[in-house]
């Protein structure tokens, strides 16, 4: 991983170029696999120094006598060999990866820079830490290794994607998730393109095929992101793929294939078990006789009489996985290509579901001439995602809702009408309540499949203008294509029949495309000014045009069997198109004096589309100050400790993730209205002053490296306050507008962040590594404005914008508890009297869906050529509003309950957890059987056992013709510790919109849990 | 040298490309989308906006706004089954989350924000006339004043339940502004509407085809008044369009709600939101404005389940006298003899439903109650109007008039258009009853709870919550 640094850094280190002399001493430096490192800095003690050449060779001129010669490469250890020179002498040198990460070359904003010179906080993940772990998606792998980014894989659906946090959430309805940045390109991340359709969002990072990404960087502070300016203030992710490095054509190619589980199963009532609830209920309220079922589908006696069925059973199975790579690089004399194939198959444990990614790539540079070169980086994929109903939309969540335990999945006899003709027979699908209820029908009889295509392409030009001047052009196009074909097939809807009676299918298709083109003009100037004065100084532009289109479109509706097949629409009007664009101009100065104090300041101009006429520009200043104490001459008598840095930071960042054209107040005209008569009328007010949202940002980091960097790490403490929130408003009704967005309020997130890597034991046979990170964030809503919590709800979930409390604040009615004498439950009112009636006006901030804290744990040994590792992730505090069990565990209706309720009261004197059974909310006192408490509130701790690998490097000398060979074994979320009483801990949501999903994150509702999973794994060098 | 241009190179794209206005600036694709600042220029837009202020308290009183009265009061057989929002209004346990009203509120605000801006702004269009200025305001007021009435009476405590009326009204919106509103006191709000109607009937033409015209003014006042205790005016309202010689009783008591072909409205109806429903070579203009009673009331299917149905009490009262024609066409018993009987309402069977807001009968009910409040209708002339009504239906003439009889005749004539709630509140305050269907009529769920939409505002109040038990 070391070795691609050398790419990175062939502009960089003409910075320490000197000119060459006439020559005495020669040789060639190569790396521990015995491949030429260019651009070696050497130094010689009182003489000029040179640096390699690309094959490594290099030359010096040096007097007669004893000379040091050091040689030093970003990410080696530096090597210093005192050589006595008479006549020519040829000195070769190998050079091994350094330990230390502070050598190491990390992305950040339109360059590079080494680790030890930023003065901002970054995070770096090269590629096997984000390859370790089998994920579908590369965002996943990041959870746990990163301190104070939170990431939470949402479910167990194949496809899904996770929910990134970094720093905690600054934003309510803008989009609260960081910018990716695809080799220089900010990609293409809207989750809601394809609404929740079927209980699931589409991941858009879905397509990016972890193997091909060399390092993702993620940017936390305003030094780090300010150079992004309007759109860093959540952070920003930036993702370099893999280029050309060795010298010689590499091959590499892996293959892995696993089994998948779900971590949790719903503890559904039995057939029995349910029956025997619901005649509870039905006595409680003072019915006699027979009780009668949820819809009157079958009678008491026929519920009785059926074998019934586990629902859940038969919505899930055994998950299978695989997945192959290959890849094929090489470097040349003018430049270098990676080429990669892959293939992923990923079908998951709800039955009928599965993520099928193929994908390729190629990355090429090329010297057009000594000072100009060309890079291409180009990548295509296609995703198959193999869809089924999930949560409140079927499958699963039906499993844990509404399709009951005494529901059979076919009829075993024929079903006659009251007039004796057959209507169903024996072995058809028992369709009494539509498919819904019967998920097995409902998967059978629906083929549903999503296609998305995406292909994202630069091309960089770097021209070296002078010695001090690069200047580099960049152009890029992301192009993605995404269509949804939903197949109902005849029978899926009963009622659905041409004239002859004949059942007809329905087919449906949603389709969009996204134009994402960009281009950035950049130039660097880098120089020395005397020995100490070291300044780089970055001045560019940048444009990026979206362009979203959309269509929904249906088949015909009267063809029968072979719609699908033949394809052609009757509808397909282009009903949506969005366009957007930024314009930029940007500059940073980075100066630094003797490699011992730095200082940063940039700006970025952002004009955006998004934003009114008022304030359609932004500027966005950060500037930063770094010291590195352990240069002085004071720490010399601290040699224990070897590094230090001391860093400070602050700046203004913006966030405008927020759909185009809200500013813009606008009339409709239409025809033929009251009377038939033409007429006008307002449907969105203008906000001519609608503007970025902005954060400031504070930050003091201290990076450490103790007794020679056997412990490193870093610990910064951050202050981030948002002001003019964007918010999407619902508005007072009394004004006649329904909802607009408004710059409102403002939250601040403060906290504080340590990471530390210790190499607990280093021998030549066996290591010890551990590396620990924890963050803690505060967040509070400070200020929102004129409006109260109802004015930003949280979509379904509850969730409310309090002032005084976190972003994500569960806003419920309070639960005390059952009555002992009755049964019925008892809540507080606002004032903390008890009452029996639930009265929304009673709801208080009672939790809060963000934790205090998280963090990851992982152990890395090394035996010979054994590695084993594990890793655990933890969360600490933070509630889980389990939603969905208000209807499982609350008012008896249509809905199968959970064996929780085994806890209820049934007497006078039972002391239960849960009320009386009851079929009529008003028993609850309520007026509605959605009966949000904070019952359903639970503490949202857990830890989890996240990888464990275990692999095996076959000794060098056990291998013909192939270079390299590694097999492993993989386990996945095989531990969850955890009081949670519901299924996973780690949980995230279908979301409606961007507030939804900033807002509640750890709410359930029937979401199917996180995968465990086993693998298998090889990877071949040759 | 050589640096410094490059430098001003560099800057020159840099803000070159990032001051280019035309490159940020995208406006929703739609063709019949008009920017706001360019969308109310001249007086044809301002009638165009108008029309959509009709069209937006069409929507409301489509049935939606009269049925939630007609729900909580005694008129309606409990709705069956625990769900839907019906039921919790018939129990008197609306919360703001109940949606189906909140549609209606919202509907009545969006004509108001509509007319005011007319108010606001016509003055100052191109091609705006003395007339046309003077009428569109005109208009404007009497919507706002509509809106205004219906809403108050629906989501606050009546007129006169405090001696001053002190009490907590509703949003009171006489601007444009977009700034939040508490809820303004019930005193001032109807100051405001009785201002408006004022207003709107010294300026409203006489005659404006489907449009408010001067009477609609005078039998809105007439209303107004009648809420408000003030039998004097309430009786002089209602006699100035009685007496105006252009509205009479229709003969045919089921042509109350009907489609009347091609706006050839009944003499009775003073102010209709009319359905149209016409087809010509080149257009068809289907645009129903009823579905609301037709949905909910709809009989004239034999085996038709409608969501609303007569209580047992009303239909007993109506069909008392068999001769009255209003309880043989507007009600029929299912499953008669049976535990199961029910009663459907047949009032609104039919489509493209004309919706009379303001009619003769309700006017002549008002004079003839007034006159009996003022002076024991000593000049008979009450009696008159009760006993014309009495004709239409079939029944034989009154010798005098009681309070009785005229509320009697009242829920008869008006029942199901939201008319009976308000009449019982009145007297409540009067202290001539004191329960509605059993239970206190001013208890909490007698009056609607706001839609959470409203209290998006803060420091907004909403109305007490608990029921009515």
């Amino acid at each position: 991983m070391k070795s691609t640094s050398r790419f990175l850094l062939f502009c960089f280190s003409f910075f320490f170029a000197q000119s060459i002399v006439a020559q005495t001493v020669t040789g060639t430096v190569v790396d521990e696999y015995n491949e030429a490192l260019p651009s070696v800095v050497i130094t010689v003690e009182n003489q000029s120094g040179t640096m390699t050449d690309y094959n490594g060779q290099y030359t010096l001129n040096l007097p007669k006598g004893t000379n040091n010669i050091t040689y030093s490469f970003i990410g080696y250890e530096p090597v210093t060999k005192t050589v006595v020179v008479q006549g020519n002498k040829v000195v070769n040198v190998v050079m091994k990866p350094s330990q230390t990460q502070l050598d190491e070359v990390v992305v950040v904003g339109y360059g590079v820079a080494r680790r030890r010179d930023l003065t901002g906080s970054v995070v770096s993940l090269k590629s096997k830490e984000l390859t370790d772990i089998p994920t579908p998606s590369f965002e996943n792998a990041i959870q746990g290794k990163a301190a104070g980014v939170q990431v939470i894989t949402g479910s167990g659906i194949a496809g899904s994607g996770s929910m990134v946090r970094v720093r905690g959430v600054a934003s309510i309805s803008a989009g609260g998730d960081p910018l990716y940045v695809v080799d220089g390109i900010p990609i293409t991340q809207d989750y809601f393109l394809n609404g929740n359709r079927g209980g699931f969002n589409t991941n858009p990072l879905a397509t990016i095929n972890p193997n091909d990404i060399e390092s993702v960087e993620i940017l936390k502070d305003a030094a780090a992101t300010g150079i992004y300016g309007s759109r860093g203030s959540n952070g920003v992710v930036l993702i370099t793929t893999k280029r050309g490095k060795s010298k010689k054509l590499t091959y590499n190619f892996s293959a892995r294939t696993g089994i998948s589980a779900p971590t949790a199963l719903p503890n559904m009532a039995s057939k029995e078990e349910y029956l025997q609830l619901y005649e509870e209920a039905w006595v409680n309220d003072g019915n006699v006789g027979v009780p009668e079922l949820p819809g009157n589908r079958m009678s008491w006696a026929e519920a009785q009489a059926i074998e019934g069925t586990d629902w859940i059973q038969e919505t899930i199975r055994t998950g299978v996985k695989q997945g192959y790579d290959f890849s094929a690089s090489k470097g040349f004399k003018g430049g270098n290509f990676y080429a990669g194939l892959s293939y992923n198959d990923n079908h998951s444990y709800l039955a009928g579901n599965s993520y099928e990614r193929i994908s390729g790539r190629f990355n090429v540079d090329y010297n057009l001439a000594s000072n100009l070169k060309l890079g291409i980086s180009t990548s295509i994929s296609r995703g198959i995602n193999n869809r089924i109903d999930a949560a409140w939309s079927g499958g699963f969540g039906e499993a844990m809702s509404r399709a009951l335990p005494i529901y059979p999945v076919r009829y075993s006899e024929d079903e006659y009408d009251a007039d004796g003709n057959v209507i169903a027979s024996a072995g058809d699908y028992w369709l009494k309540g539509g498919v819904s209820l019967n998920p097995v029908a409902q998967r059978a009889l629906k083929d549903w499949t999503a296609i998305e295509d995406r292909t994202i392409n630069n091309f960089t030009l770097d021209y070296k203008l002078s010695d001090a001047w690069t200047l580099r052009g960049q152009g890029a196009v992301d192009y993605m294509h995404f269509e949804d074909h939903i197949w109902e097939k005849p029978g899926y809807d009963p009622t659905y029949k041409d004239s002859d009676g004949n059942l007809l299918g329905r087919a449906n298709m949603y389709t969009y495309s996204v134009w994402n083109t960009s281009g950035n003009a950049t130039a660097n100037y880098i120089k020395d000014i005397g020995e100490n004065h070291h300044i780089n100084w970055l001045v560019g532009s940048e444009y990026q045009y979206n362009r979203i289109l959309r269509w929904d479109g249906y088949y015909d509706s009267e063809a029968t069997g072979q719609i699908r097949e033949t394809g052609q629409y009757v509808n397909d009007p282009l009903s949506y198109l969005e366009e957007y664009a930024f314009a930029s101009a940007f500059t940073r100065l980075n100066y630094n004096f003797a490699g011992k104090y730095y200082a940063e300041a940039l700006i970025r101009r952002d004009g955006s589309s998004k934003f009114g006429p008022n304030n359609k520009y932004g500027n966005f200043p950060a500037a930063s100050l770094g010291w590195i104490i352990t240069e002085e001459d004071f720490m010399a008598g601290l040699p224990n400790i070897n590094f230090l840095k001391l860093k400070t930071s602050v700046g203004k960042n913006g966030n405008s993730a927020i759909p185009s054209y809200q500013w813009f107040g606008y009339y409709n005209v239409a025809n033929n209205g009251y009377g038939g008569q033409t007429y006008r009328y307002p449907v969105i007010r203008e906000n001519a002053d609608l503007r970025w949202e902005t954060s400031t940002t504070y930050d003091i980091g201290l990076e450490y490296g103790f007794f020679n960097d056997r412990v490193t790490g870093e610990l910064a403490w951050y202050h981030k306050e948002t002001n003019d929130m964007l918010l999407n408003v619902t508005l007072q009704g009394s004004t006649g507008f329904g909802s607009w967005w408004d710059n409102v309020g403002s939250v601040y997130n403060t906290g504080v962040e340590f990471a530390i890597k210790s190499r607990n034991i280093v021998t030549d046979n066996f290591t010890w590594t551990t590396d620990f990170n924890i963050a803690r964030n505060t967040n509070e809503i400070t200020s929102i404005g004129q409006y109260s919590p109802d004015a930003v709800s949280g979509g379904t979930n509850d969730t409310r914008v309090v002032v005084g409390m976190p972003i994500g604040t569960n806003y419920l009615v309070q639960f005390s508890h059952v009555d002992p004498t009755n049964g019925l439950p008892v809540y507080l009112t606002k004032d903390g009297e008890e009452t029996y009636t639930w009265d929304l006006q009673d709801r208080v901030a009672v939790g809060n869906v963000m934790p205090d804290a998280i963090g990851g744990l992982t152990n890395t040994f090394n035996y010979k050529n054994l590695e084993f590792s594990f890793l655990w992730v933890f969360t600490i505090g933070g509630d889980i509003y389990d939603s969905s069990s208000k209807r499982q565990m609350g008012v008896v209706t249509d809905w199968n309950m959970r064996t929780d309720l085994f806890d209820r009261w049934q007497q006078p004197g039972d002391a239960a957890t849960y009320p009386r059974l009851s079929r009529d909310y008003r028993t609850y006192g309520a007026n509605t059987e959605w009966i949000n408490t904070n019952l359903w509130l639970h503490d949202g701790t857990y830890a989890r056992l996240r990888n464990v690998k275990l692999s095996y490097r076959v000794p060098q000398s056990k291998l013909k013709n192939i270079k390299g060979m590694t097999v492993n074994v993989t386990g996945t979320n095989l531990i969850t510790l955890t009081n949670f009483i519901g299924l996973d801990p780690e949980i995230a949501r279908d979301f409606e919109n961007a507030t939804d999903r900033n807002m509640s994150p750890n709410i359930t509702y029937l979401t199917p849990p996180q995968e465990k999973t086993v693998n298998l794994g090889v990877n071949i060098n040759f | 040298m050589k640096n410094l241009r490059v430098f001003i190179a560099l800057i020159a794209i840099a803000v070159g490309s990032s001051s280019c206005e035309r490159i940020l600036d995208f406006q929703a694709n739609s063709n019949n989308q008009i920017p706001a600042d360019s969308a109310i220029l001249n007086i044809q837009d301002a009638q165009e906006l108008l029309v959509s202020v009709y069209d937006v308290a069409a929507n409301a009183f489509n049935g939606s706004f009269q049925n939630i009265p007609e729900v909580m009061s005694d008129h309606i057989a409990d709705p069956l089954g625990l769900n839907g929002e019906y039921a919790q209004i018939w129990r008197w346990t609306s919360s703001f989350f109940n949606g189906s009203f909140g549609g209606e509120y919202r509907n009545a605000y969006i004509a108001i924000y509509r007319a005011n801006t007319l108010i606001e702004e016509v003055a100052d269009l191109e091609g705006a006339t003395v007339d046309a200025v003077t009428r569109i305001t005109a208009e404007a007021k009497f919507i706002r004043a509509l809106s205004h009435y219906h809403v108050v009476r629906i989501w606050a405590l009546p007129y006169g339940y405090t001696s001053d009326n002190s009490h907590l009204g509703i949003p009171l919106k006489v601007s444009a502004d977009q700034t939040p509103q508490m809820r303004a006191t019930v005193a001032d709000v109807y100051a405001q509407i009785e201002q408006d109607l004022l207003d709107a009937e010294a300026d409203l033409p006489a005659s404006n085809g489907i449009f408010a015209n001067q009477m609609a003014a005078k039998a809105l006042l007439a209303k107004v008044y009648l809420e408000m205790g003030d039998f004097a005016n309430a009786k002089a309202k209602a006699a100035e369009v009685m007496n105006a010689g252009t509205y009479s009783l229709d003969p045919v008591l089921t042509n109350r709600f009907a489609d009347h072909a091609n706006g050839n409205l009944p003499a009775e109806f003073i102010f209709t939101l009319v359905s149209t429903n016409e087809s010509s070579a080149t257009d068809t203009i289907v645009d129903e404005r009823g579905m609301s009673f037709t949905w909910n009331y709809r009989s004239d299917d034999p085996n038709a389940n409608p969501a609303l149905k007569a209580s047992q009490a009303l239909y007993v009262e109506a069909t008392a006298d068999t001769n009255d024609l209003r309880g043989q066409l507007w009600y029929e018993a299912r499953n008669a003899g049976t535990p199961d009987e029910f009663y459907v309402v047949s009032k609104f069977d039919g489509s493209f439903l004309d919706v009379p807001l303001l009619h003769l009968s309700d006017l002549y009910l008002i004079y003839a109650e007034c006159n009996v409040r003022l002076n024991g209708d000593s000049d008979g002339s009450g009696l008159a109007k009760i006993n014309a009504l009495r004709q239409r239906a079939g029944l034989t003439d009154l010798t005098s008039l009681t309070l009785t009889d005229v509320m009697s005749e009242r829920r008869l004539e008006l029942a199901f258009e939201g008319d009976r709630l308000f009449q019982l509140k009145r007297q409540g305050i009067l202290g001539e009853i004191q329960t509605i269907r059993g239970v206190d009529w001013d208890c909490p769920g007698m009056v609607l709870q706001f839609p959470n939409f409203e209290g998006t505002a803060q420091g907004f109040v909403y109305n007490e919550e608990g029921g009515c038990n």
